[in-house]
């Protein structure tokens, strides 16, 4: 178990850095998209979908690392308040939906790619086939399942025995300062 | 069961997850899922889902949120926003509350290059947070400030709601840019008014500092300030010259800060990697979650509650203001549950006919009455966007301690919509003149 | 009488549609055919057919209404066959420039009559109602073009097809969605914009361009609606006349002149509210055009033999009946 937790965490990692250089590559191509259009006027004519499909797979890659470091909010004051068997269970049950669901997405999202490769839908200026970036963000969901399975598992165990073994939380940068003026 | 009927389950079931501490983003796309399945069909709904979910993730408006996330979180880290801050410290910090009426004065000129109030909430506030906790300032004050103030960024232009109100009506998208400018300064002194009255009532909020002297704020105006007027400088030039569209203003802003930061050897490799880390964490968050109320939008669409609801308002026997603030009502009520464009969208076509050609209300002061109201949708519960962006980015804060900081802003808002209501040139003078 | 055809609609059961569409809820295409399109079927089938629109993008987004209506997201759609490219090949032959269309009457009836006689198989996965045209775009810039000369190197906003079309002209092409074309016209960012002149007014663009240059042989853009197959199945052969029927007249009586008239009103706006110029380009400065684009035409032959349609087949179909209904509809 403690195996399969550090290969989604891990796999997790490597694809939110994957987008944060995603991220870093939107930037530079929009810059230097500008610097060609407004210095040499000769802009490159693919920028505009290039920067979307490339946002729409940064995104899809970082949703499973987000989850990871808890980022997807949510309203936590009413459970909270509840004895931790009762918010175990809650949350074996919203974890068991959420996972479902999103499972279900990346099997839809997948026959959604392979529709658009049948059809053969390619972007409107470049012609660049679109299939491979929607492959990409449903490789992005399947790894936000498998952390919530893992979420699933650890609260399920939490339900059972109340034995804490938690995912580890990285460390959440800019706002630890804050953290810390909240907690005392 | 009729789609009504639907819609309005949905609706309390969507509630119910949330209490249960389903994260929102799922909760908003997994009862929109449901209920569209139950209205239509699983492979419908799927289809649907699947749809929004990529459409949002590649939309080109939506994309430069992530821009300008990541800009703010590298001013952050390369210590520009702290320098910045330190700088208006020495100006104003001795007041009380100063550093967050700053930061409303920051909220307003980001909004000249950022179009968006969510990207405004998340840039600012990635910058002023930590700095408002430096100074000890109280944290549902520094966070809600900085959600509220997001809402500048789409009153002052560009805007992105006055792009799609401007399109949805036919109106000029021009007019209604500069009618934002007044309004947009009127709510910023608003705002500050708000933070000076409560924090000069309970200091420990935002507790004022020594006066500085004209000799220390000149030492920190060289240290901070030069290096943000620059950034500025290039980004609103550029703009107003025509080198890029505001779309590609973000990208334009990370690369100046990145420049800039490595210019003055201010960020280090690491500090670069936790930008990227912090600005991918709450840019997927966000996106995360628009995708969700598009979907549970979707569901609405179909159901046809807002429809509903918008007729009703508009068939009420009562005289022209009695409507106008029934139908505000319903934004507000609206806007607890569905995202700001959504909204915009699907209720426009009902309540600008209403209020334009029946009331007889301009067009242009309408939109801007329109963008208050979303604003008030935008920071109240449960559904909020600016507030979740703030929790985005300081996680650790529990969302009701935002939710309860946002009261002063909410009543400026008010204030305003009723300013607005009295003297409507105030939104007219302005575009008048152009025509 | 509606209200006892609702009743008796009620006994007979009837059948809800949701029809998904991405204009503004005040645009023409809604108020003007949409609108009484379903009106007029609603009224037609005793209240037994009752179709609910949902505009301005509300139900699904532009490019998404075609597979939407496939899938049953929406029963029926009503959206462009480019916004979703290679989608639909063969249907491109009508967007293609160096066809001139006198205005959207030619080119609605050239679609319309050439897809029932092609009868591709990408459309055959649904209902298809009717296919109308914008008809002709021009060119609105900032600075005047009056020849191939002055379009060197001018940065044009233009998506798709169009873009291809701009830079053999030799033109810059910038591509950007039409939302974020007003911006960067008034800014300068983009010099100009080829697209239907409804857009001067629409999109307000005459606000910020100051030229027109009439090119009745560089744009079309087909639209389609279109119905769930399902759906459609599910209906009454009598309702399925009438809905043939009543779209029929519609298409007739008002879709293929919807662009004709807003490109009209759009035009008077233009010049005599915002004081923009028109330029017409002279024969020989047309030919040189039109000599630069027709390449395009033969290319898209070529990729579609490669791909075992046949290209010339459609290619001609096209041009046949632009030469027919361009002498009918001058
Ligand atoms: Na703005
Ligand atoms: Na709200």
């Amino acid at each position: 178990m403690k195996k399969f937790e550090g290969l989604v965490t891990g796999l997790s990692r490597v694809l939110n850095n994957i987008a944060g250089f995603c991220m870093v590559s939107v930037m530079a191509l929009v810059v230097v998209n500008i610097l060609l259009r407004v210095l040499f006027k000769h802009p490159i004519l693919g920028t505009y979908e290039y920067v979307i499909y490339t946002t729409a797979v940064m995104i899809g890659l970082t949703l499973a690392y987000c989850a990871v470091q808890n980022g997807h909010i949510a309203v936590d004051f009413v459970v909270e308040r509840l004895p931790l068997k009762v918010q175990a269970v809650i949350d074996t049950i919203m974890n068991v939906l959420a996972s479902s669901f999103w499972a279900a997405c990346v099997w839809q999202t997948c026959k959604y790619a392979q529709k658009m490769t049948a059809n053969g839908t390619v972007s409107p200026t470049t012609q660049t086939p679109i299939a491979p970036f929607i492959y990409l963000v449903a490789i992005g969901l399947l790894a936000l399942t498998l952390v919530l399975l893992v979420k699933t598992i650890e609260s399920l165990k939490k339900a059972f025995s109340l034995s804490d073994i938690s995912m580890p939380a990285p460390n959440v940068g800019a706002v630890e300062s804050i953290q810390k003026a909240v907690t005392h | 069961m009729s789609p009504i009927s639907v819609g309005l389950i949905s609706i309390i079931v969507f509630l119910i997850l949330l209490t249960l501490r389903m994260p929102i983003a799922f909760a908003m796309a997994l009862v929109g899922f449901a209920g569209f399945a139950y209205l239509t069909s699983p492979a419908a709904a799927f289809s649907m889902v699947t749809n929004e979910i990529f459409s949002n993730f590649s939309s080109y408006s939506l994309g430069v949120i992530a821009m300008f996330v990541w800009m703010g979180f590298l001013a952050f880290y390369s210590g520009i926003g702290t320098r910045l801050y330190v700088f208006a410290y020495k100006l104003i910090g001795h007041y009380p509350g100063g550093l967050a009426i700053a930061t409303q004065a920051a909220c307003a000129v980001f909004g000249a290059i950022c179009g968006s109030n969510t990207a405004t909430a998340a840039t600012i506030g990635a910058i002023a947070l930590p700095e408002m906790n430096k100074y000890k300032y109280d944290v549902s004050l520094a966070t809600a400030s900085v959600a509220a103030g997001g809402v500048l960024g789409v009153l002052i232009p560009p805007s992105v709601i006055f792009i799609v109100y401007g399109i949805a009506t036919e109106q000029s998208v021009g007019k209604l840019f500069i009618a934002g400018i007044i309004p947009g300064i009127i709510l910023m002194l608003l705002y500050m008014a708000a933070i000076y009255i409560i924090t000069s009532r309970k200091k420990e909020l935002g507790p004022p500092g020594e006066r500085a002297d004209w000799q220390e704020r000149f030492t920190a105006l060289r240290g901070g300030l030069g290096e943000v007027l620059v950034i500025f400088a290039i980004s609103m030039g550029g703009l107003f010259v025509g080198w890029f569209t505001p779309t590609e203003a973000g990208a334009v802003g990370a690369a100046g800060v990145l420049g800039v930061a490595l210019l003055k050897r201010s960020i280090s490799w690491e500090g670069f990697n936790k930008s990227l880390l912090d600005a991918t964490r709450t840019t997927a968050m966000i996106m995360l979650l628009i995708a969700g109320a598009m979907i549970f939008g979707r569901l609405m669409a179909i159901s046809r509650v807002p429809f509903e609801l918008a007729q009703l308002a508009g068939n009420l026997p009562l005289p022209p203001y009695a409507v106008m603030a029934v139908i505000l009502l319903i934004y507000l009520i609206l806007g607890c549950f569905i995202d700001a464009l959504a909204m915009i969208l699907l209720t426009i076509p009902i309540f600008y006919p209403i209020a334009v050609n029946t009331l007889g209300y301009d067009p242009i002061w309408f939109g801007v009455i329109i963008v208050l109201t979303v604003a008030m949708g935008v920071i109240t519960p449960p559904v909020g966007m600016n507030v979740y962006i703030i929790k985005g980015i300081a996680p650790d804060i529990p969302l009701e301690v935002i939710f309860k900081g946002i009261w002063p802003f909410l009543w400026a808002i008010i204030v305003c919509l009723a300013i607005m209501m009295a003297f409507p040139q105030l939104a007219t003078f302005l575009p008048g003149l152009i025509s | 009488s509606s209200g006892s055809s609702t009743e008796q609609g009620k006994k007979q059961g009837t059948v809800e549609l949701n029809l998904a569409h991405f204009f503004p809820a005040t645009h023409p295409a809604e108020t003007e055919l949409i609108q009484p399109w379903a009106k007029a079927i609603y009224e037609a089938t005793n209240g037994q057919v009752k179709i609910k629109s949902n505009p301005g993008e509300t139900l699904l987004k532009a490019d998404g209404i075609y597979d939407g209506v496939v899938s049953g997201v929406a029963d029926i759609g009503l959206s462009c066959f480019s916004y979703t490219r290679g989608r639909f090949p063969v249907l491109e032959a009508f967007e293609l420039p160096g066809t001139t269309y006198n205005n959207s009457k030619v080119a609605s009836k050239v679609a319309w009559e050439g897809i029932k006689q092609l009868n591709p198989k990408e459309v055959q996965d649904t209902k298809l109602l009717m296919a109308f045209a914008t008809g002709p775009g021009d060119l609105f810039t900032k600075v005047p073009v009056r020849s191939l000369e002055d379009l060197q190197g001018l940065e044009i906003r233009a998506t798709g097809l169009s873009a291809d079309t701009l830079k053999v002209l030799g033109a810059n092409p910038v591509a950007m969605p039409q939302s974020d074309a007003y911006e960067a016209l008034s800014k300068g960012v983009v010099k100009g914009n080829l697209s239907t002149v409804e857009v001067l007014k629409g999109w307000k663009h005459a606000e910020v361009t100051q030229y027109l240059t009439r090119t009745p042989f560089l744009y079309n853009t087909v639209f389609f609606v279109t119905m769930n197959l399902n759906k459609w199945n599910s209906l009454s052969p009598e309702n399925q006349k009438i809905i043939e029927d009543v779209s029929k007249k519609y298409f007739e009586e008002v879709a293929i002149s919807l662009w004709d008239k807003q490109d009209e009103a759009a035009l008077k706006y233009a010049f005599d509210e915002k004081g923009m110029k028109e330029i017409k380009l002279s024969d020989q400065e047309t030919s040189r055009w039109v000599n630069l684009v027709k390449p395009m035409q033969d290319n898209f032959v070529k990729k579609m033999n490669e791909k075992g349609f046949q290209g010339q087949q459609i290619m001609d179909t096209v041009k046949a009946l632009a030469d027919k209904y361009n002498q009918e509809y001058k």
